[in-house]
C-alpha cells in the first residue's frame, strides 16, 4: 500500500470516530436539554451552563466534522455544471475546484493563526456563564481549515469523494 | 475602498454565484465571496486576520440546536423503521377512492411532515415505500411521482421544520412564531394536492385503475391506525403543544421530541444501537452539512453592509415606491427564478440580507415574509431542470422512468403551490392567525 493509501485510510478511519463523536453529542444534547426542562418545571433549579456548553459544542462538533463530511461528498453543491460537461472534462473541472477549495483553506488557516495568536497575546475573553477565550474557539477554527486543506490535497490525490457504505438517500432537509 | 454600491454588489454577489454555477461547495462559495470582500471593503488583512472569531461565532447559538434535532426526530423513525408501519397503516384505512395510492402517499407524507423535519427524508420514504406498489399497479407515472415529489415538500413548512428553524434563527426574528405559521399553509397544500387527485382520477380513471382488493373491514381494518398511526401523534403533540402552550421553547420542544420519537420506536420493539447510531450519524452529517454554510452567512451579510451594497438597494428599492404587496411579489419571483438552480440554503444566504431590511422599511410583517419564503422554496425544490427533489424521485425510482416525465409530474402540483402562494399573499392571516392565536 502506498504512502498516501495508507494515510487516506487512516484518516477515514480518524473521520469515522469523528462522525460518531459528533452524532454522540446530538444525542446528548437533547438528553441535556430535555433534562434541563423538567428539572426547571420541576422547580428543581436547571443545569447551570448548559446551554452555554451545548453551544460550545455544536460550533466544535461542526467544524471538527466538516472535513468527514467534505470526504464523504456531503457539502451541498450545485452541480449542474458538472453533470452537463463529459467525463474527462467534470474530473478536470472537479480538480479545478478542489484547488481552489485548498487555496481557501489555507487563506483562512493562515488568516485564522494571525487571529489565534493575537486573541492568545491580548487574552480575548467570551464572557457570558463561562469565561471562554477566544482563542480556544479559534485553535478549533485553525485545526478545522488545516484538516480541510489536507481532505481537499487526498481529494485531488484520490480523484474525488470517498463515500461512506451503507450512506442512504434520506440524507438532507 | 470606495466603490459605487451597484458595481459592489455586482462583486460580491457575482463572485459568489459564479463559483457556485461552476460548482464550488456552498460553504466555500460564500468563503470565497468573504475573503474578496474582506480584503477589498475591510481594509485588507486587517478585515482578514478579525473574520475567523466571526465564523466561529456565527454557529455558537442555542438556537440554531433544533435545526438539528428535528431533523434526528425524522431519522429515529426511519431508520427504526417505525416510519414505514406507519404508511403501511394509513394504506389500509384508505379505500374505495380514486387515485387511492396517491391519496394514501398524500395522506401518509402529511403524517410525516408533522414528525420529521426534513423533505428529503420524506420524499425517500415515500418513494421507497409506494412508487414501486402505484407503478405495478398501472398508475401513470405522472401520477404516481407528482404527489410523493409535492408532499413530500410539505415539511419544510409542517413543524418540526429544520429550514423554518434556520431561517428564523439567521434572521434572528421568532421561531416559534414561524414554526407555527407554516402550519395552516401547509394543511391547504395537503388539502389541495387531494382535491386534485380526486378531480383527475374522477375525470379519467385510467390514471390510476381500481385494484380488486379484498376490503378489510371493522377493527382489521383500523387496528394498524391505532397502532401504528396514533401513537406517532405523541410525538407532534410533545413538539408542538409543548410549544403553542409555552412550555417550552423551541430547542426543549425538538429535545422531548426526540426523546419522544425514541421512546416511541422503543414501544414498538424497533429500536437497535445500530439503528440508532446510524440515525445520530446522519444527522450529524446533514447538520455539519447545513451549519458550515451557515458559518460564512454572518460575515456575507456584513460585508454587503460594509460595501454599502445593502443600502444602495434599500435605496433604489425606496426609490420606486413599492408597496407591501408588489415588494413581496418581486421577492418571490426572485426566490422562484433562483430556485431554478440553486438549493435552499443559498437563496437563504443570497437573499435575506436584502429582503429583511426590505421588509423593516416597508412595515411588512417579518413572519409573513418568512412564511412566504419557505413556500417559495417549497416550490423550487421541485421547479425544473434542478429542483433538489426531482433528483431524490430520480434516485428512488425505477431506472426506465425518465427525469422528463418526473418533471412533468411535478408541474401540476407547482400550480396548486402557486395558487396557495397567492393566497398567503393575498390573505397573510393564513399564516399569521396561528401565531397571533399563540399570543
Amino acid at each position: 500500500m502506498s504512502g498516501f493509501h495508507h494515510l487516506d485510510a487512516l484518516l477515514g478511519r480518524f473521520y469515522h470516530h469523528v462522525g460518531n463523536l459528533v452524532g454522540l453529542s446530538l444525542g446528548l444534547f437533547a438528553l441535556a436539554i430535555s433534562l434541563d426542562l423538567f428539572l426547571r418545571l420541576f422547580g428543581l433549579g436547571n443545569l447551570p451552563g448548559m446551554q452555554e456548553i451545548v453551544e460550545y459544542a455544536l460550533f466544535a462538533g461542526v467544524f471538527l466534522a466538516a472535513p468527514w463530511v467534505l470526504r464523504l461528498g456531503a457539502h451541498v453543491r450545485v452541480d449542474l455544471l458538472l453533470t452537463g460537461l463529459p467525463k474527462s472534462a467534470g474530473d478536470a473541472l472537479n480538480r479545478v475546484l478542489d484547488t481552489i477549495g485548498l487555496l481557501i483553506c489555507l487563506v483562512l488557516v493562515w488568516f485564522g493563526s494571525i487571529n489565534l495568536s493575537s486573541a492568545y497575546a491580548f487574552n480575548s475573553l467570551q464572557m457570558k456563564y463561562f469565561n471562554v477565550p477566544e482563542w480556544w474557539l479559534l485553535t478549533v477554527f485553525v485545526i478545522s481549515f488545516a484538516l480541510l486543506a489536507l481532505e481537499f490535497v487526498c481529494r485531488l490525490l484520490r480523484g474525488g469523494d470517498a463515500p461512506e457504505a451503507g450512506a442512504d438517500e434520506a440524507g438532507g432537509v | 475602498m470606495v466603490m459605487e454600491w451597484y458595481w459592489a454588489l455586482t462583486l460580491l454577489l457575482g463572485s459568489a454565484v459564479a463559483l457556485l454555477v461552476i460548482g464550488l461547495p456552498v460553504a466555500f462559495a460564500f468563503f470565497a465571496a468573504n475573503i474578496v470582500g474582506a480584503f477589498i471593503f475591510l481594509r485588507g488583512e486587517i478585515g482578514l486576520s478579525l473574520m475567523p472569531i466571526e465564523y466561529a461565532l456565527s454557529i455558537t447559538k442555542f438556537t440554531l440546536v433544533p435545526v438539528a434535532l428535528f431533523i434526528l426526530m425524522g431519522e429515529i423513525l426511519f431508520q427504526t423503521g417505525v416510519a414505514f408501519r406507519s404508511i403501511n397503516a394509513i394504506d389500509k384505512l384508505i379505500s374505495r377512492v380514486p387515485g387511492r395510492l396517491a391519496i394514501v402517499s398524500i395522506a401518509g407524507g402529511s403524517v410525516f411532515s408533522s414528525l420529521s423535519g426534513s423533505t428529503i427524508a420524506n420524499t425517500a420514504l415515500l418513494g421507497n415505500l409506494l412508487l414501486p406498489d402505484m407503478l405495478k399497479r398501472g398508475y401513470q407515472p405522472t401520477l404516481a411521482i407528482g404527489p410523493i415529489m409535492a408532499v413530500g415538500g410539505i415539511a419544510m413548512l409542517i413543524p418540526p421544520s429544520a429550514l423554518a428553524v434556520l431561517l428564523a434563527s439567521l434572521a434572528e426574528r421568532s421561531i416559534t412564531d414561524l414554526l407555527i405559521a407554516g402550519v395552516l399553509p401547509g394543511l391547504m397544500m395537503s388539502a389541495l394536492f387531494v382535491v386534485y387527485v380526486l378531480i383527475r382520477c374522477r375525470l379519467n380513471p385510467s390514471l390510476a385503475p381500481q385494484a380488486d382488493e379484498a376490503l378489510e373491514r371493522g377493527w382489521v381494518r383500523w387496528r394498524p391506525f391505532f397502532v401504528d398511526v396514533l401513537p406517532l401523534f405523541i410525538i407532534f403533540a410533545v413538539v408542538v403543544g409543548s410549544i403553542f402552550l409555552r412550555i417550552a421553547a423551541p430547542e426543549e420542544a425538538a429535545a422531548l421530541g426526540c426523546l419522544a420519537a425514541v421512546a416511541i420506536s422503543a414501544a414498538y420493539g424497533k429500536l437497535t444501537r445500530q439503528a440508532l447510531m446510524k440515525a445520530l450519524r446522519e444527522t450529524a452529517k446533514i447538520n455539519v452539512m447545513l451549519l458550515f454554510i451557515i458559518t460564512g452567512s454572518l460575515t456575507f451579510a456584513q460585508v454587503l453592509q460594509v460595501s454599502g451594497a445593502t443600502s444602495g438597494v434599500l435605496q433604489a428599492i425606496d426609490a420606486v415606491s413599492l408597496t407591501q404587496v408588489s415588494a413581496m411579489l418581486l421577492m418571490m419571483l426572485l426566490l422562484l427564478f433562483l430556485g431554478c438552480f440553486m438549493d435552499q440554503i443559498s437563496m437563504i444566504l443570497l437573499t435575506l440580507p436584502f429582503f429583511l431590511p426590505i421588509a423593516d422599511t416597508l412595515g411588512m410583517n417579518s413572519t409573513w415574509l418568512m412564511v412566504m419564503m419557505l413556500i417559495a422554496m417549497e416550490i423550487s425544490l421541485k421547479t425544473p431542470p434542478f429542483g433538489l427533489l426531482l433528483f431524490v424521485m430520480k434516485g428512488v425510482a425505477p431506472a426506465h422512468i425518465r427525469i422528463t416525465q418526473i418533471y412533468q409530474a411535478a408541474l401540476p402540483f407547482i400550480g396548486l403551490e402557486l395558487i396557495v402562494m397567492g393566497m398567503v399573499i393575498a390573505f397573510p392571516a393564513i399564516a399569521l392567525f396561528l401565531p397571533n392565536l399563540l399570543r
